[in-house]
């Protein structure tokens, strides 16, 4: 008789760790979902007549993608301030490595 | 038994907790490692400096004596790589870095221990690669690597060196990382941003360098392997490719890299310059402003090493501009440093003779920087012995005095014993003369016209040469007296109290050597970083110097 | 069944600050992965923008098939990771045991297909050499760039799925809490790979195909 407090506590647990489960279960199945919809559309635009255009839309929807994985799946959205802060400075110093050299290739006659 | 040699009388240490190689090899004790990098570096610094003197001696005559043309161009490359990678880079950040940082911010260890040790282990890993690169071959490409000559024309073991550095790149991102996780995470309460010493900001800011530069070298040695060992052109100009794009990749990372090698220095020479003056460091923000620009504005300035290579004009102004941008922080940091010694208490102990030879020379470094960032100037000087003299003011009479400064300061913390004062003085000041007469008469000959990396040269420039090789034969005896009575001091040395300076730092609240793990009474952090006096309050000439009643007390 | 004590390390004595510290350590080695790749690209972005036509028409060449295959194997991998890390918040054993199982398999998939690609491209002349297939000179260098990029990221895939492996081993065997930060720095590091892929993809086999 003693035993059965316990029971039922040991059973609600369980079932909110399934639910907990589901519903992270879900929601991912939805992000990913949306990133393999995005995956064929740039597939089928690169079909496309979009001539200069197919790189930039090609990589447009690439940083979608990676903008989704970044924020569902690595959760930078809920990171510290701290951690934005890192990732931030890693693309300002790309941009900066980028920025130089094409203003070099760029210019020259 | 173990007390005979190091340590305080009977009191556990880091050093003679346990004396297993094992436990030495796997440790996973900061202070330990430091110890581990310290041997390594010695090592690397043999193997570079005995390269060296090979070249300097073959200068002698205008004609070389006794070196093909070959040789010399593998000795003076492979004293560039080993040099740059395994002894600068890691010197101060890895050991004195290693060794301080936990105890400058009250921590028992770095934020990841194996980590560190793993750093080390990739950096003589990278150095056995490096130098059986040396003896398989040789590498005659220049420190630099340029292609075509590095990918196409060299018969040099090239890829082994690239590999070798390619590997110990990774030591410096795992220590950039656990430096970075250290200051963030660990710092005991009490000591808050603004109260942390310069060297632990110099550190921070040398750590972001490490992880943010170095990926960028990685890439650029694995595409040289690539298009060298597998031919696959990337820089090649038969397929459209472009040696520039190597020299932008390469400049990247290199020219960071020297604020890699001087920021710590000026970390450790704020530490002694406010010791041994007694005096707060002037304007301690300007100088934690000016650490994180250098780094930060470091990263654009890259493209004036390639003012004559074809870069646009524009790109080149642009980098030039910066490149004088650049220098404002830095020279910041001088007026700061000679404001600190205004109405100090100054006493020329070994670590400050180092120090204000430090603020010359880099001074010096700094203001030939500065010429070179001019284009016209470049234009005439790039690539002579003017260039060569001007980063050996910065990395040898600054990073290297640095380097023995902080070494001669932190020795009685780190062995616990007292070194010989006369001879290390002697030595600094052996060191100095010996040298501005090495490298001051490459300023002149870099001017006169002498191109860099010649092995034969026309004979009116014979006369620097032989003034150069003098001055290094009197630089090389410099560096070899510090082994000899710093090693002295491990086995006859005064043992050294906890505070032999009177300075001020968390660490010198601990026992010298320290305990295994860092403190055994919690230290009380500061409210301020340093606790000298400030200049309205120097002591008048008749009262004690608080130093030297640290320094009597010690002896007793 | 998970201890909080085998979980904590030196010299952290809460395994709140050890879990921070841990991911944040793993951010300050992705900013330096993300240094890493940014370099490679800038070597593409360069080499396309002295030869466009070239690299485009190189571009067509590669297999599109199997590219968008594995891409759609590794955003699945993504998936299956993030299960992996929150099942190991959720503290269910057996649900962190299956994804990470289930990840590391993506990735074997990953090189698995790579293989049959490589071995395809070979066979069509694309490997640089004596026996290049392609005429025009920038067209090789578009290929050097493929190889050697896409090696790079095999390379580090492998170093995920070895990772993965040894922590669901871990995990089964009980030999590794689930508070441990191990699950979240493995994730982010395999999110990391996950997205240079992204960016790869439409550089390497979405060009030259809209004629």
């Amino acid at each position: 008789m003693s035993e059965d407090p316990k029971g039922a506590r040991a059973a609600a647990h369980e079932r909110r760790l399934t639910r907990a489960l589901l519903a992270a279960w879900w929601s991912n199945l939805a992000i990913w979902a949306a990133l393999l919809a995005l995956l064929f559309t740039s597939l089928g635009l690169a079909y496309a007549p979009l001539g200069r255009w197919t790189l930039v839309v090609g990589l447009a929807i690439a940083a979608i993608k990676a903008a989704l994985v970044a924020w569902f799946f690595m959760q930078i959205n809920r990171a510290t301030a701290l951690i934005r802060l890192t990732a931030l400075m890693a693309f300002v110093f790309v941009a900066a490595l980028f920025t130089f050299t094409f203003t070099d290739i760029a210019t020259r006659f | 038994m173990s007390d005979i040699a190091i340590g305080g009388v009977g009191r556990r240490n880091y050093l003679n907790d346990s004396h297993s190689i094992r436990s030495w090899l796997l440790t996973t004790d900061h202070k330990r490692i430091a110890i581990l990098y310290a041997i390594s570096i010695t090592i690397f610094f043999l193997i570079g400096g005995a390269a060296i003197s090979l070249v300097r001696l073959e200068l002698l005559t205008p004609n070389g004596m006794f070196l093909s043309d070959d040789s010399y161009n593998k000795l003076f490359t492979i004293h560039g790589v080993i040099m740059v990678w395994f002894f600068l880079i890691p010197s101060i950040p890895n050991t004195l870095g290693n060794f301080l940082l936990p105890l400058m911010i009250g921590a028992s260890d770095v934020a990841f221990p194996r980590l560190n040790l793993l750093s080390w282990y990739l950096n003589i890993t990278g150095g056995l690669f490096t130098v059986a690169a040396l003896v398989g071959g040789g590498v005659d490409a220049g420190w630099t690597f340029y292609t075509p000559f590095s990918t196409e024309f060299s018969h040099g073991a090239i890829a082994l060196a690239a590999i070798g550095v390619f590997i110990s790149g990774f030591s410096s991102i795992a220590t950039g990382v656990n430096f970075i996780a250290t200051i963030h995470m660990l710092r005991m309460p009490g000591v808050t941003w603004f109260r942390l010493p310069l060297f632990v900001w110099s550190l921070y800011a040398t750590s972001m360098m490490f992880v943010l530069a170095t990926p960028v070298l990685a890439v650029t040695l694995l595409l040289l392997v690539i298009e060298r060992l597998f031919h696959l052109p990337l820089f090649d100009p038969d397929y459209g490719g472009d040696p520039l794009l190597f020299q932008h990749l390469f400049w990247f990372y290199s020219h960071p890299a020297v604020y890699i090698m001087v920021l710590p220095s000026m970390g450790v020479i704020t530490e002694v310059i406010t010791c041994f003056a007694r005096r707060r460091v002037f304007g301690y923000a300007f100088m934690v402003y000016a650490l994180v620009s250098i780094a930060g504005i470091g990263f654009f300035v890259w493209g004036h090493h390639m003012f004559v290579s074809g870069q646009s004009p524009l790109a080149s102004l642009i980098f030039s501009f910066l490149s004088f941008v650049v220098a404002v922080p830095s020279a910041i940091k001088v007026f700061n440093w000679t404001a600190t010694l205004y109405r100090g208490q100054i006493s020329f102990e070994a670590p400050m003779i180092y120090a204000l030879g430090f603020v010359g020379l880099f001074t010096v470094g700094g203001l030939t920087g500065l010429f070179l960032a001019s284009i016209p100037v470049d234009i005439h000087v790039h690539d002579t012995y003017f260039v060569v003299a001007h980063f050996h003011y910065i990395m040898v009479g600054g990073a290297v005095s640095a380097f023995f400064a902080g070494l001669h300061f932190w020795w009685p913390k780190i062995t616990g014993r007292l070194y010989s004062e006369s001879w290390a003085r002697f030595a600094a000041i052996l060191m100095f003369f010996g040298f501005n007469f090495t490298f001051f008469p490459q300023f002149v000959m870099g001017y006169a016209g002498m191109p860099r990396r010649y092995h034969v040269y026309p004979p009116e420039f014979q006369v620097y040469h032989v003034m150069s090789t003098i001055g290094a034969t009197v630089l090389a005896a410099a560096y070899l007296l510090p082994p000899v009575y710093l090693g002295w001091s491990l086995w006859r040395g005064r043992r050294a109290g906890d505070n032999p300076w009177g300075a001020s730092g968390l660490e010198w609240q601990t026992n010298s050597p320290p305990p295994p793990k860092n403190f055994v009474r919690r230290p009380e952090a500061p409210d301020q970083p340093y606790d000298y006096h400030p200049a309205g309050q120097a002591p008048r000439a008749d009262e004690r110097s608080p130093r030297r009643a640290a320094n009597a007390a010690a002896d007793r | 069944m998970s201890d909080q004590t085998p979980a904590l390390r030196e010299p952290w004595d809460a395994l709140a600050k050890q879990r921070e510290a841990a991911t944040f350590g793993i951010w300050v080695f992705l900013a330096s992965e993300l240094l890493f790749f940014g370099a490679i690209f800038l070597v593409y972005a360069y080499l396309r923008a002295l030869h466009s036509t070239a690299f485009e028409q190189a571009s067509s060449h590669t297999s599109v098939f199997y590219g968008t295959l594995n891409t759609a194997v590794l955003l699945t991998s993504s998936m299956t990771m993030v299960l992996a890390a929150r099942a190991a918040d959720i503290k269910v054993k057996a649900a962190v045991v299956v994804c990470l199982s289930l990840t590391a398999a993506c990735g074997l998939i990953f090189l698995v297909v790579k293989g049959f690609e490589y071995k395809q491209d070979i066979d069509d002349g694309l490997l640089p050499g004596d026996h290049f297939a392609l005429a025009a000179a920038a067209a090789k260098m578009f290929f050097s760039f493929y190889w050697g990029i896409t090696v790079v990221h095999a390379v580090h895939l492998s170093i995920g799925i070895v990772a993965v492996l040894r922590l669901a081993l871990d995990v089964y065997r009980d030999r590794l809490p689930l508070r441990s930060p191990q699950y979240e720095v493995t994730a982010l590091y395999w999110h990391l790979v996950d997205i240079i892929w992204i960016i790869l993809y439409p550089l390497l086999y979405l060009g030259g195909r809209s004629s």
